[in-house]
């Protein structure tokens, strides 16, 4: 015969079943939160604008998707391109004009010089001295634009001719002294011009200075449309080349990443790992906190100093030294053996018997003087003091 | 769930390896994820075969009552009803000022067998201590990772009051004794009530021969005379607010406690019937027509459980319990704190009604540090505190002077003064043949 088994005692933690079954609703909640977050940042990272200017991505103001997008309905295939190697494989194709802007200053002389042989025709907007001594040299930048809302074109060009006027020229061009300019529109001071084109022998090159007219927010002005269209849809392929972080001279340097071994990174990893762990381990609680009412501590002295902050605080000391002197007769009394309530002057009288002082100064002593200030209250209190010692001195046994 | 420290060091010993085929192969990462599959699934394997915490049950042997101050063990058997080997933590969870000695502790039950886990509780308040829960953390045979639950076991036990002031009573009870004339010195009883007649032996008060005895018998007689006996005596003990204030430490109500008991011990030897009540607004205790050992067991269980309320002490209802306990002429002891007239007002517009019928002795702890306080003055701060504990004595007096003048006594004293003062005073009131 086999004794029944024991059940076991009542659990209070819920198995991980129940928990599981009892939290599936905020789990459900949690992953569909995340799809739907993943799902809307898929959604919208393709729009983002990445709000460069000149970029072709860039539906902002500042961005150039407008110039792009009607260029390639009127049949222009427009290329971007944010490296030099990109630009290279994308003229490769055949006529192309080249637009060129480099406002991060990410070529060097070199990178400018392979800039010049990329295309037939090559545009530069807004261009710097350096990049202008490289791929237009004969032209320096000549300042800012006399103060007018828009330019006229005021030349033969074709494109310049069709926009008629532009808005104001960011920066204007000047050739120098005996360099020979196939045409220079939209003049602004004396011999400072918007848009300067230059023969260089490989290539045409034109300067542009009004960067508005290629972005999304200034194209609709004037005849910035038409200047854009017509310098930019010249031939059938446009090689948009805004040099990117990819262009920069690679040199040998060493980065704090290159010079670090393989392992570092894993390790801190793992360190991460372990500390979480460790959280886990000292944090698991060891069953549910108990909980005890607790007492309240009371000091029952507590009125009483509360009493004598206040008589500190208001300096009362008439009150004080009444209630020292009270407590005193009454111990003077009880040890002289006389009644309870008697009289101050039967006291004073009585004390004066037993230590041989004058009944008037005991009496000054009990109730007479009155303290002025708080050095008269301490004085007095000592005097208190004194005369109970001298009572009970004297009525030793 | 719950891992340990050895988990932890484990995966921090992933950095040798991660380290070593880093510098070597160049494979740190892989390294790393390779040693942390590894260690989760160490992790899970030591889980799985951990025995589950569940399958115990569990049974308790605690000692249900216990004084304050003394040390009792309490025992918590752990029956294993599960398949697997059971290495666990466990952990009582005893209420915090039950004291006990240790909350977790280490135990390993085979499959079917039993266990004993002793915790020894020394707890350092009265009243009642519980432990609701256990909580058993088993871990699995590679000590990774452990299974928890928290299983219920309720278990309680019953803190009495530690009667500190039985000391006071083998010399109290030596004085009863002369009261008596049971003593072994040979003087005459001084009660008022006849006694017996017994032969004189020498020694005995001349005073107390009885003559017509003597003439009866061949021998010189004396009469032996003792106190009265099977009186009542009611302590009425306040668990009001003004009872929660502490004194040296030690709440007032503890100290009424602390001097009923004593009382009671001395007034039950002396043949009186004592009874308690502990009152508020509510009846919160009461010990009736108990005497010998089961009054003092049954008042120090009345009152184990007992704090005092945060509310004010109802004295009007005090002269009816009075009634309820008896109509005869009694000694009614009120513990309670006569502070101040305006705190006392009601216990002095009761004290009349009792004092018609009753024998009332009021006792109240006093504060040693005012007395302490009043003939402090060395400053300003000094004399400012010993007037404010002039005026708290003063206070004090007049609340007395007024109970006096209505008939009752007083007895005052420190915390560790006021019981035997108190028992003093019964013995006082019983040689004066007041009872």
């Amino acid at each position: 015969m086999t004794a029944a088994p024991l059940a076991p005692s009542a659990a209070e933690t819920p198995r991980v079943r129940t928990r599981l079954r009892r939290s599936v609703f905020w789990v459900v909640v949690v992953v569909a939160a995340v799809v739907f977050a993943v799902f809307t940042m898929l959604l919208t990272a393709s729009g983002t604008p990445d709000g460069e200017r000149y970029s072709l991505g860039n539906a902002g103001a500042e961005g150039s998707r407008a110039v792009a997008e009607v260029l390639r309905q009127q049949g222009v295939e427009v290329i971007a391109a944010s490296s030099l190697d990109e630009a290279r494989s994308a003229v490769a194709g055949g006529a192309a004009t080249v637009l060129f802007t480099d406002p991060y200053g990410y070529l060097d002389d070199t990178g400018l010089a392979a800039v010049a042989g990329l295309g037939r025709s090559l545009v530069l907007v807004e261009p710097g001295s350096q990049e202008l001594d490289v791929l237009a040299p004969g032209i320096e930048p000549a300042g800012a634009a006399e103060d007018a809302e828009e330019v006229a074109a005021a030349c033969t060009l074709p494109a310049a001719e069709r926009a008629g006027t532009v808005s104001r020229p960011t920066t204007t061009y000047r050739a120098v002294d005996d360099t020979t300019v196939e045409d220079s529109c939209f003049p602004s001071y004396d011999d400072a011009y918007g848009l300067v084109r230059l023969d260089t022998g490989p290539s045409t090159v034109t300067v542009l200075g009004t960067g508005d007219a290629l972005t999304n927010g200034t194209i609709t002005q004037a005849g910035n449309a038409a200047l854009a269209l017509g310098l930019l849809g010249e031939n059938p392929t446009l090689v948009w080349y805004v040099p990117g972080p990819d262009d920069l001279a690679e040199g040998p340097s060493d980065t704090l990443g290159s010079l670090t071994p393989g392992w570092v990174t894993p390790v801190m990893l793992l360190g991460a790992l372990v500390v979480v762990a460790a959280g886990v381990w000292r944090g698991r609680r060891f069953g549910p906190v108990v909980v005890e009412n607790m007492p309240v501590t009371v000091r029952a002295s507590e009125t009483m100093e509360g009493r004598a902050r206040l008589y500190a605080r208001q300096g009362a000391h008439t009150r004080a030294l009444d209630s020292l002197r009270i407590g005193t007769l009454a111990r003077l009394s009880e040890r002289l053996a006389l009644p309870r309530q008697t009289d101050v002057v039967e006291v004073s009288r009585a004390v004066a018997a037993v230590t041989g002082r004058h009944v008037d100064e005991v009496h000054r002593i009990l109730v007479g003087e009155l303290p002025r200030s708080e050095s008269e209250l301490v004085a007095a209190s000592d005097r208190l003091l004194l005369l109970e010692q001298e009572v009970a001195r004297a009525t030793l046994p | 769930m719950a891992v340990s420290g050895r988990f932890v060091a484990l995966l921090a010993l992933g950095v040798v390896p991660v380290v070593l085929l880093g510098e070597l192969a160049g494979r740190a990462l892989e390294t790393l994820l390779v040693w942390i599959a590894l260690g989760i699934a160490l992790l899970v394997l030591d889980l799985l075969s951990a025995a589950s915490p569940r399958a115990v049950r569990l049974e308790r042997s605690i000692p249900g009552r216990l004084r304050l101050g003394e040390t009792a063990p309490s025992i918590l058997y752990l029956t294993h009803t599960g398949r697997r080997m059971l290495r666990a933590v466990v952990r009582d969870a005893w209420q915090p000022s039950a004291g006990a000695s240790t909350t977790r502790s280490r135990v390993d039950v085979p499959p079917g067998e039993r266990r004993a886990v002793t915790v020894q509780l020394t707890p350092f308040r009265r009243g009642e201590r519980r432990t609701e829960r256990v909580t058993i953390r088993s871990w699995g045979p590679l000590g990774l990772a452990a299974r928890q639950a928290t299983l219920l076991s309720p278990g309680r036990i019953r803190v009495l009051p530690p009667f500190n002031s039985r000391k006071h009573l083998p010399s109290r009870l030596a004085r009863l004794r002369e009261l008596d004339g049971r003593t072994s010195v040979m003087i005459r009883g001084q009660g008022t009530e006849f006694d017996s007649l017994r032969e004189y032996v020498r020694g005995d008060d001349v005073r107390s021969i009885d003559w017509r005895a003597t003439a009866r018998h061949s021998d010189v007689m004396v009469r032996t005379w003792r106190p009265e006996r099977d009186r009542r005596v009611v302590v009425v003990i306040d668990t009001g607010r003004t009872q929660a204030a502490r004194i040296d430490d030690e709440p007032r109500l503890d100290t009424a406690f602390e001097s009923a008991l004593l009382l009671a011990a001395l007034a039950t030897r002396a043949g009186d019937r004592v009874d308690l009540v502990l009152y508020d607004r509510r009846l919160r205790g009461r010990v009736h027509g108990a005497s010998g050992p089961a009054l003092l067991a049954g008042m120090v269980d009345a009152m184990a459980p007992v704090e005092p309320e945060l509310i004010e002490m109802d004295w009007t209802a005090v002269p009816g319990l009075v009634r309820q306990v008896t109509t005869q002429r009694s000694l009614v002891v009120l513990c309670t704190s006569i502070d101040s007239p305006g705190s006392a007002r009601e216990l002095m517009a009761m004290v009349p009604e009792l004092t018609k019928n009753h024998l009332v002795v009021v006792s109240s702890v006093t504060d040693p540090d005012v007395l302490a306080a009043s003939l402090e003055r060395g400053d300003r701060e000094q004399v400012y505190r010993a007037a404010s504990a002039e005026r708290a004595l003063l206070d004090t007096a007049r609340v007395t002077s007024v109970l006096h003048r209505y008939g009752a006594d007083v007895v005052t004293g420190s915390p560790a003064e006021l019981p035997p003062a108190l028992a003093d005073r019964y013995l006082a009131l019983k040689a004066a043949g007041r009872l």
